[in-house]
């Protein structure tokens, strides 16, 4: 039984220059305990997917579809029940800890405030729970009086994950928790991520543009591209056998595949190519890519590829390897 | 020769203070000047004028931000009064009906009528007309103030900023000690010791305005100083004085031009609020500060001596208040609220 | 911290040294020998050369200017600002006199202001581009440009002329001071109102109140936890600039409603032209100020833990 279902969610906003289309057509499951990776480009619709999910967006979002959590619809909660059910049910890390905590209250404040919230502790006990959530991310809890500018970066993101998985939420949602992170670090990181979450049994949406991150912790991949989901699959298989075009040149632009950057521009949300939104940059684009617009084809094996290219034959193969040449 | 006879007229208020305005010598005399310097006023009012809005436009050039700063409605509100209120200071002679200094002791305090729209103050002058040729003045010392201070406080800021080291520790101990003085009293002493007139409210006000310019331009070339296009331009081995003209002042320009709007409106205060105390423009001379100074003793009986100065630069104020912010929000320099 | 005050206190230093240069330089500004017009304000019209002469023994006017600097700086480093050259009264004692009555029309305005500016700025910030929030821009635009001495004559002709409710000038009663508080406060409010609405509006754009709401906080812990505590910084910084609008406000409302404190002194000896004593009012409005300055300047420091803990400056 999925512990998240998002069906035909779109989301855009209403800006000046017109209406961006951030997310469009997207279905996408989670099942309980599940690790899904959302990868993509920066800046192609995964964080303000992950935040719709919440609610987090600004005021002149409009948000359209269902996102069903446990047979709920998030979109149809009161705001009072989606504040209930925020931290508490699902918990977030937001991009860039530097910015995501409060410059002026001291770590185990903010982390106990959540305990006092959620839990009605008092602040003995909520704090005692800070200091012990502080230990679990590897963080000296004689630490918590500091405040956010006396830790290092990935310091702080693990006290985002001590604060999004704070009250043990049934799906944690981590937005680029990599990001900015040594190597060292970002692998420390990444363990510890996919190490509580194993231990909590809560499923996690890992959004990030780090393949290598989601290659080993992910036990699913979707992949976006300009607001669309034009993969998924079990991550293994998508990394081993990409299918669309998009991610095979995600997965060339890799070190170990000879670092060849995906060739040409993110795209315009405001005025997205016609047809297939891949189509300027694909290497195998024919014509009808720039009439047609895909569909999301399900293949065999809960795959998922939108490219006109497997309408014909439904195999991930089809791409042969010397068209990518030229 | 208008120096000669500004500088007779303030010799003599300044030793019979404040009692002469009655007598007939000192309204003569007081009057040439006021034509002379008026005319002079009002011209440079113009030109300045002039080329602050050409400045504007230069620096809004980009098609997108001329329609925010026009959908930006008070802030259009505030470029038409401020035209408006340059039409009066440029056909003053033309708008009033009377001449601003002349006297009719008989009809003194009456009330708005026909002849006398704002009515007439208690030596029946005709206040409406008065109160337009005050817009000579509040805009000449608006204008050339922030034309001196933001020319010079702006070089000052960019030397300082871009040279470091003991001269900008030198200017910048210099802006510290005049912000040390609070608002408007330092302007106050030196309005004050100097004695009343309009090129010392002028000087008195310069002396005390430059700071902020040289304090916000200082600190958008420390930040420039470490951009990409600077330190490219270094490599290049241009001279200091060419990147400080092509790629310091340019972008410099956004954020003191909306300093200098906003400044034209404290600059206008502050020199009404020093006639007001009877340390700026003097007697007789039309202005609205001391209109106001001179409307009190009649406050109930004919509150009209007050009001409608005081309007006047409210209007004013107003007017360049809206013109900076909306430049602000549409060329978005981050000046800050109070820049 | 300890070394970001320390810093901050010798800068003061040079700061003070600096105003005492500007202080006595302007005394030079004015046209004349000062000797003449000291004796002028002294005895009046009919001066003999004897007297002139006197005076400028008696002041020590015949010294070359910098031993005339050097020995008024001395004096002052002693708190002796010497006394005033008409009444012959010891200045930083007048000073000191005058000082309660501006500081109780300072706090009262500036506590006014706070009352009417921080409420007005929040909220118009949390309903921004509503009704409200226009009303409250406006009124605040509004109010920065009305001239206080306007204000404060409109408010005498209202509240003490045709509806005789309140006193127009005096001092020592509670009544006295509430126009000249209004005077000064309202049009202080409109200033604060404008930063405190566009700082509340920066500091719900940050990601840490997303943050905070992602994380299931009420709004309430959100607004006053979260977002007041870091609008209000800025606005406590501003809080020091405001002593400097309160002290260049207080000359003009203090000489509109004859209230007889620091302000009211400067002018008049101003126009008394007694110099000795203008040099001590200046001097001593611009020492408070920058000390007040300092004070909020650490207050800030002890407030913002990025500035208290930081280990490198």
């Amino acid at each position: 039984m999925s512990l998240l279902s998002v069906e035909a969610l779109n989301v855009s906003f209403r800006t000046g220059r017109g209406l961006v289309k951030a997310n469009e057509g997207i279905f996408l499951e989670i099942k309980e305990g599940e690790v899904l990776a959302l990868i993509g480009e920066t800046g192609c619709g995964k964080t303000t997917f992950g935040k719709a999910l919440l609610r987090l967006l600004s005021k002149n979002v409009m948000i359209k579809g269902r996102i069903l959590f446990r047979g709920r619809d998030l979109l149809a909660l009161s705001r009072n029940e989606m504040r209930q059910l925020r931290g508490k049910e699902i918990g977030i890390v937001l991009q860039n800890p530097s910015l995501a905590l409060n410059p002026v209250l001291s770590i185990g404040d903010q982390l106990a405030e959540v305990y006092r919230s959620h839990e009605g502790c008092g602040k003995k006990e909520a704090e005692k729970k800070a200091g012990e959530m502080l230990g679990l991310v590897g963080i000296d809890p004689s630490r918590k009086a500091e405040y956010p500018h006396q830790f290092s970066g990935g310091m702080l993101q693990r006290v985002m994950v001590a604060l999004g998985l704070a009250l043990r939420p049934a799906l944690l949602i981590a937005d680029e928790p990599t990001r900015g992170l040594d190597l060292q670090t970002k692998q420390q990181i990444a363990d510890l991520i996919s190490g509580l979450v194993k231990q909590e049994a809560s499923a996690l949406l890992l959004i990030t543009h780090d393949l290598e991150v989601a290659e080993q912790i992910a036990d699913r991949a979707a992949v976006m591209y300009a607001g669309e989901i034009v993969e998924t699959g079990k991550a293994r298989e998508i990394f081993s056998n990409p299918g669309h075009p998009y991610t095979r040149a995600l997965l060339e632009a890799l070190p170990e595949n000879g670092l060849r950057a995906v060739p040409g521009q993110g795209p315009s949300f405001v005025n997205p190519p016609s047809g297939c939104r891949f189509h300027p940059r694909c290497a195998f684009g024919t014509e009808s890519c720039q009439k047609i617009r895909p569909r999301l084809l399900e293949l065999e094996g809960e795959r998922q590829v939108r490219c006109l290219l497997f309408e014909s034959t439904g195999k991930p193969e089809e791409i042969p390897d010397d068209a990518a040449k030229s | 020769m208008t120096d000669m006879t500004e500088s007779r007229c303030i010799n003599m208020t300044e030793k019979t203070a404040e009692k002469m305005t009655g007598e007939i010598s000192e309204k003569k005399t007081g009057k040439k000047a006021e034509k002379t310097a008026g005319k002079m006023i009002g011209n440079i009012a113009g030109i300045m004028i002039g080329n602050i809005a050409g400045k504007m436009i230069g620096n809004i050039t980009r098609k997108k931000q001329v329609q925010e700063f026009r959908k930006n409605r008070l802030a259009v509100l505030g470029v038409l009064l401020i035209a408006f209120l340059a039409f009066l200071a440029l056909f003053a002679p033309l708008v009033s009906p009377h001449d601003p200094l002349e006297q009719k002791l008989e009809r003194g305090l009456e009330g708005p009528s026909l002849e006398y729209p704002f009515g007439t103050d208690n030596l029946g002058r005709c206040i409406f007309s008065r109160v337009v040729y005050g817009t000579q003045v509040s805009l000449g010392i608006g204008v050339l103030v922030v034309t001196a201070t933001s020319i010079a406080g702006t070089l000052l800021g960019i030397l300082s900023g871009y040279k470091g080291g003991l001269f900008d520790e030198i200017v910048m101990r210099g802006v510290d000690i005049v912000l040390a003085f609070p608002n408007i009293i330092l302007a106050l002493v030196i309005a004050g010791l100097l004695g009343s007139g309009f090129f010392n409210v002028v000087l008195a006000l310069s002396l005390t305005q430059w700071p902020v310019y040289t304090r916000l331009v200082r600190a958008q070339v420390l930040s420039l100083k470490k951009q990409a296009f600077v330190e490219a331009a270094r490599a290049l081995r241009a001279s200091n004085f060419y990147i400080m003209r092509r790629h310091i002042l340019p972008n410099c320009m956004g954020s003191v031009v909306v300093l200098g709007t906003l400044e034209i409106a404290h600059v206008i205060i502050f020199a009404a609020a020093l006639s007001f105390l009877g340390l700026g423009i003097p007697m007789p001379t039309a202005e609205w500060g001391s209109m106001l100074k001179e409307g009190i003793p009649y406050l109930l009986s004919a509150p009209h001596l007050t009001f409608f100065p005081g309007l006047m630069i409210m209007l004013t104020v107003l007017a360049f208040n809206f013109a900076g912010d909306g430049l602000r929000d549409c060329l978005d320099t981050g000046t800050g609220v109070m820049a | 911290m300890w070394n970001y005050i320390a810093k901050r206190l010798l800068l003061i230093f040079v700061v003070i040294f600096g105003v005492t240069l500007v202080t006595f330089s302007a005394m030079y500004l004015a046209p004349g020998d000062p000797a003449e017009v000291i004796a002028l304000a002294r005895y009046g019209q009919d001066l003999s050369a004897e007297q002139i002469e006197a005076v400028r023994a008696a002041e020590g006017l015949d010294s070359p200017v910098h031993i005339q600097y050097l020995t008024w700086f001395e004096h002052v480093l002693r708190l002796d600002f010497g006394k005033s050259v008409i009444s012959s009264d010891d200045i930083l004692e007048e000073i000191l006199f005058r000082l309660p009555a501006t500081a109780e029309l300072a706090l009262a305005s500036l506590f006014l202001s706070l009352i009417i500016a921080i409420p007005a700025g929040v909220l118009s910030a949390l309903k921004q581009n509503s009704l409200l929030d226009n009303a409250c821009v406006f009124t605040s635009l509004l109010g920065v440009s009305i001239p206080n001495f306007w204000l404060g004559l409109f408010l005498i002709w209202l509240f003490a002329l045709k509806l005789p409710l309140l006193p127009s000038y005096g001092y020592g009663n509670l009544e006295n001071l509430v126009l000249p508080t209004l005077t000064l406060g309202t049009s202080m409010a409109a200033v604060t109102t404008r930063l405190t609405r566009s700082s509340m509006l920066e500091v719900l754009k940050q990601e840490y109140i997303v943050a905070a709401r992602a994380r299931g906080l009420d709004e309430r812990s959100i607004l006053f936890r979260h977002a007041l505590k870091n609008a209000l910084l800025p606005v406590l910084t501003f809080a020091g600039m405001q002593l400097g609008y309160l002290l260049g406000g207080a000359v003009i409302v203090e000489t509109i409603f004859s209230w007889p404190g620091l302000g009211k002194l400067l002018v008049d000896s101003i126009f008394a032209r007694d110099f000795a004593l203008v040099q001590g009012c200046v001097l001593f409005i611009a020492i408070l100020f920058s000390l007040s300055s300092l004070a909020v300047d650490i207050l800030y420091a002890v407030l913002d833990p990025r500035i208290r803990y930081d280990r490198h400056d």
